[in-house]
């Protein structure tokens, strides 16, 4: 059992490509971490870097307390899963799990029963003689998660090891492997580019993104539990990138009262109460525009009677039937500027499709409908526009 | 799966069993040895897609029976020759023995019996044939894996800075330096012009460049390099010895046998080495276990490929043995030395000759089954 420390860790590849830069991160012994990002953001590198399939250009990359940045990866007691499961074809499913064992050694009847302890926590005991081609993916996918539980080491590494199965396949195997988690208790750090996977699965989350043109950019935008990131993103992209539908953005202008502010959220003027200006004080005063951001599930056709409630209109482009629920995209009554810097993917979004809500499908509005929506002032993030950061 | 494409008549099956089959059913040996479970003759489903119609398999089956006769006629003629009389053969063709031809065991008996160096020349074949073949395996083996998983970028200058050495050591040499002194001062040159004028020109080989320049040792023809080697081994004292041809087989067979498995190994996905390393083993562990495993069919194919080469070579072998380190193929060409063609005799030659090749390409085939890399990793 061991933690794992990133302390300033950086990438760059023989061909001059920087992948990864300054990743300051700590993973608690035991701990469940995610990381996520978009494509290319380093994730796979960071993950390899930890497993020492990859050497670490910069800073110190530490499991348990050893620093391990020139150790081969026999000597950090971590296993991987890798996306394509890489098994041995030329050997059985018991000889692909016991193969880490037999070079560690280990004697031949310990290994057996280790492996056959191991196939029947997964359920592949019957397949146990077969070779990896007589296999299906979901079976591939479990070997390869027996190979590495059987080793018990003191850290799991996984690249995308669902994004090879269907869906349904996809979410039964999530469940199994929280619940396998939450029965080994080993530190396990997990690489997907899937945000309900990394919601649903992580103790914590670390959102990255990739270096950037120059390269100058750290990857890592917040690490914390999903509910932080859910709720307190740190930046554009961040939020951006957590929950789906993506939030709405719009650029806009604070206007100071005495001690009241508000803004104009197109024809509507959004007056925001004294709690919410306390908790961000520098929305106050400020003669520079802010980005507010407002998620597509806080939009509501129904007004709230115990909360204050900020009215936005619009009129209703398309509406998606989800069956819980529906998405309603819909523009501004009063065309305004839609954000298009900072995020990657949230702005190509709004560009096109102008604001989302997640709404109630008991009383639907139909395509062209002029719509209220209502939702709670305590629900807007602000963002400075300048770097993108939140302004909480 | 391949097998849909060959025009064969096994049912369909799952794929479980078509996987299993094909690993353990190599075409060949089971036609050869006659291991097959499967009769010929049950027809494809209707449905299938890659189904002949009657008619074209009718077809099909007529050029592949002519294409078998030509190619198979000539070892008949062989055999029928080896239990022909010298009368048989040179009073005109005949076919069939108890027909219209006598058979005699009296070339069988000549050369078995009697002819005193057919023991010999067999065993010169097989030690030259598979020790060559083996440690041109395992130097081809690593240099292609090398190639295959490495980056080299030399110096064009340093290459051309180590061929300047060698000329100055054989220079020196012959200007009447013991050689041992040549070899230092070559080798003194070499490592100074590394650190000097080489390091200034940046220009550097790849991979590829180094694969070429290896495949291009072939471009020569042998009998260009015959008459410098047969002064090698003068030199060496080594005329007339199985060590010259072996090393001069492995010299031949390298380039070869590193370009057919280059292809072979660049396929095996580096991702199973990076498991294996994940498991905890060492990079011979992981060569070992992992990587040779997966190479099999490459390694058996071009095994049995300058294997064959070595076995069959005639011109090379000429010029470097006379007696005692003579191969078959010289004991062949001998029965044509003094008293013309002696065909019966030669035709037993090649038979003894052959037959371990055959059975040899019978019992690997089955390593040469396609599909091994199947499963590794998610396509
Ligand atoms: N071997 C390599 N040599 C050079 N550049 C590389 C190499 N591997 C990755 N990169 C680059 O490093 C960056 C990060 O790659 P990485 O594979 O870590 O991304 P990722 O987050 O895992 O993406 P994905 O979700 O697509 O797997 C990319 O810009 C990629 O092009
Ligand atoms: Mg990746």
């Amino acid at each position: 059992m061991a933690g794992m420390n990133l302390d300033g860790v950086g990438k760059t590849y023989p061909d001059g490509t920087r992948a990864v830069r300054s990743v300051n991160m700590t993973v608690e012994d035991g701990e469940f971490m995610v990381l996520v990002g978009p494509s290319g953001c380093g994730k796979t590198t960071v993950l390899r870097m930890m497993a020492g399939l990859e050497s670490v250009t910069e800073g110190t990359l530490s499991i348990g307390d050893r620093v391990v940045n020139g150790l081969p990866p026999r000597e950090r007691d971590i296993v991987m899963v890798f996306q394509n499961y890489a098994l041995y074809p030329h050997m059985t499913v018991a000889e692909n799990i016991g193969f880490g064992l037999r070079l560690q050694k280990v004697p031949k009847a310990e290994r057996a029963e280790r492996v056959k302890e191991v196939a029947e926590m997964l359920e592949i005991i019957d397949i146990i003689d077969k070779k990896p081609k007589a296999l299906s993916g979901g079976q591939r996918q479990r070997v390869a998660m027996g190979r590495a539980i059987v080793r018990r080491p003191s850290a799991f590494l996984m690249d995308e090891p669902l994004s090879n199965l269907d869906a349904k396949l996809r979410v039964q195997m999530r469940s199994e492997l929280i619940q396998l988690h939450s029965r080994l208790n080993v530190t396990t750090v997990y690489v997907t580019h899937d945000q309900v996977e990394a919601m649903t699965m992580g103790d914590r989350v670390a959102v990255l993104r990739s270096v950037g043109g120059e390269g100058q950019r750290p990857n890592l935008q917040q690490v914390g539990t999903p509910q932080e990131l859910y709720e307190q993103p740190a930046n554009l992209f961040v939020a951006g990138f957590i929950g789906s539908p993506s939030m709405n953005f719009i650029e806009t202008n604070m206007e100071t009262q005495g001690s009241e502010v508000s803004f104009m959220l197109g024809v509507d003027r959004v007056v925001l109460p004294a709690g919410v200006v306390e908790s961000t004080p520098r929305l106050l005063n400020r003669d520079t525009p802010v980005i507010v951001g407002f998620r597509p599930e806080s939009l509501s056709l129904r007004k709230s009677h115990d909360h204050p409630n900020v009215t936005v209109t619009g009129t209703a482009e398309v509406t998606e039937y989800l069956g819980a629920a529906a998405h309603i995209t819909f523009r501004k009554a009063v065309g305004i500027a839609v954000v298009s810097h900072h995020t990657d993917r949230s702005t190509a979004d709004a560009e096109r499709h102008g604001f989302v809500a997640q709404v109630e499908t008991d009383s639907m509005p139909q395509t062209g409908d002029r719509v209220e929506f209502f939702l709670r002032p305590e629900h807007f993030h602000f963002f400075d526009p300048e770097d993108g950061r939140s302004l909480r | 799966m391949s097998e849909s494409t060959q025009i064969s008549a096994d049912p369909p099956k799952t794929v479980t069993e078509t996987a299993a089959a094909t690993e353990a059913q190599p075409g060949w040996g089971r036609a050869l040895f006659g291991l097959g479970r499967n009769g010929g003759g049950r027809s494809r489903l209707a449905h299938d897609p890659l189904a002949l119609s009657p008619r074209a398999r009718a077809g099909a089956y007529a050029v592949l029976v002519a294409w078998s006769l030509i190619v198979l006629f000539p070892i008949y003629w062989m055999i029928t020759t080896s239990f022909k009389t010298p009368l048989d053969v040179n009073s005109g063709p005949v076919y069939l023995p108890g027909v219209d031809f006598e058979g005699t065991t009296e070339a069988w008996d000549y050369i078995i019996n009697e002819e005193p160096q057919t023991t010999r020349a067999f065993v010169n074949t097989v030690v030259v044939g598979v020790v060559s073949s083996l440690l041109t395996l395992v130097l081809g083996a690593s240099a292609s894996y090398g190639l295959s998983r490495l980056e080299f970028r030399p110096r064009l200058a340093s290459v051309v800075a180590f061929l300047a050495g060698i000329a100055v050591a054989v220079a020196t040499t012959i200007a009447g330096l013991a050689w041992q002194m040549g070899i230092l001062l070559g080798l003194a040159f070499f490592a100074a012009s590394i650190a000097t004028w080489a390091r200034r020109f940046e220009f550097r080989l790849s991979n590829d460049d180094i694969a070429f320049w290896l495949i291009s040792q072939r471009i020569l023809p042998p009998i260009a390099v015959v008459l410098p080697l047969y002064v090698f081994f003068q030199q060496l004292q080594l005329l007339d010895t199985r060590t010259a041809l072996i090393v001069t087989y492995v010299g031949a067979n390298v380039p070869i046998a590193i370009w057919l498995l280059r292809d072979f190994f660049a396929g095996i996905p580096v991702h199973l080495e990076e498991a294996a390393a994940i498991d905890g083993a060492t990079r011979p562990q992981t060569f070992w276990f992992v990587v040779l495993p997966a190479a099999v069919p490459g390694l058996v194919a071009t095994f049995l490929f300058i294997m064959v080469f070595a076995w069959n070579e005639f011109l090379i072998a000429s010029v470097l043995t006379s007696a005692d380190a003579q191969t078959m193929p010289m004991l062949v060409v001998a029965q044509n030395a003094t008293r013309g063609p002696q065909w019966w005799n030669m035709s037993v030659l090649i038979l003894i000759m052959s037959l371990p090749v055959i059975l040899m390409a019978g019992f690997l085939e089955r390593f040469i089954a396609r599909g091994l890399l199947v499963g590794a990793v998610k396509g």
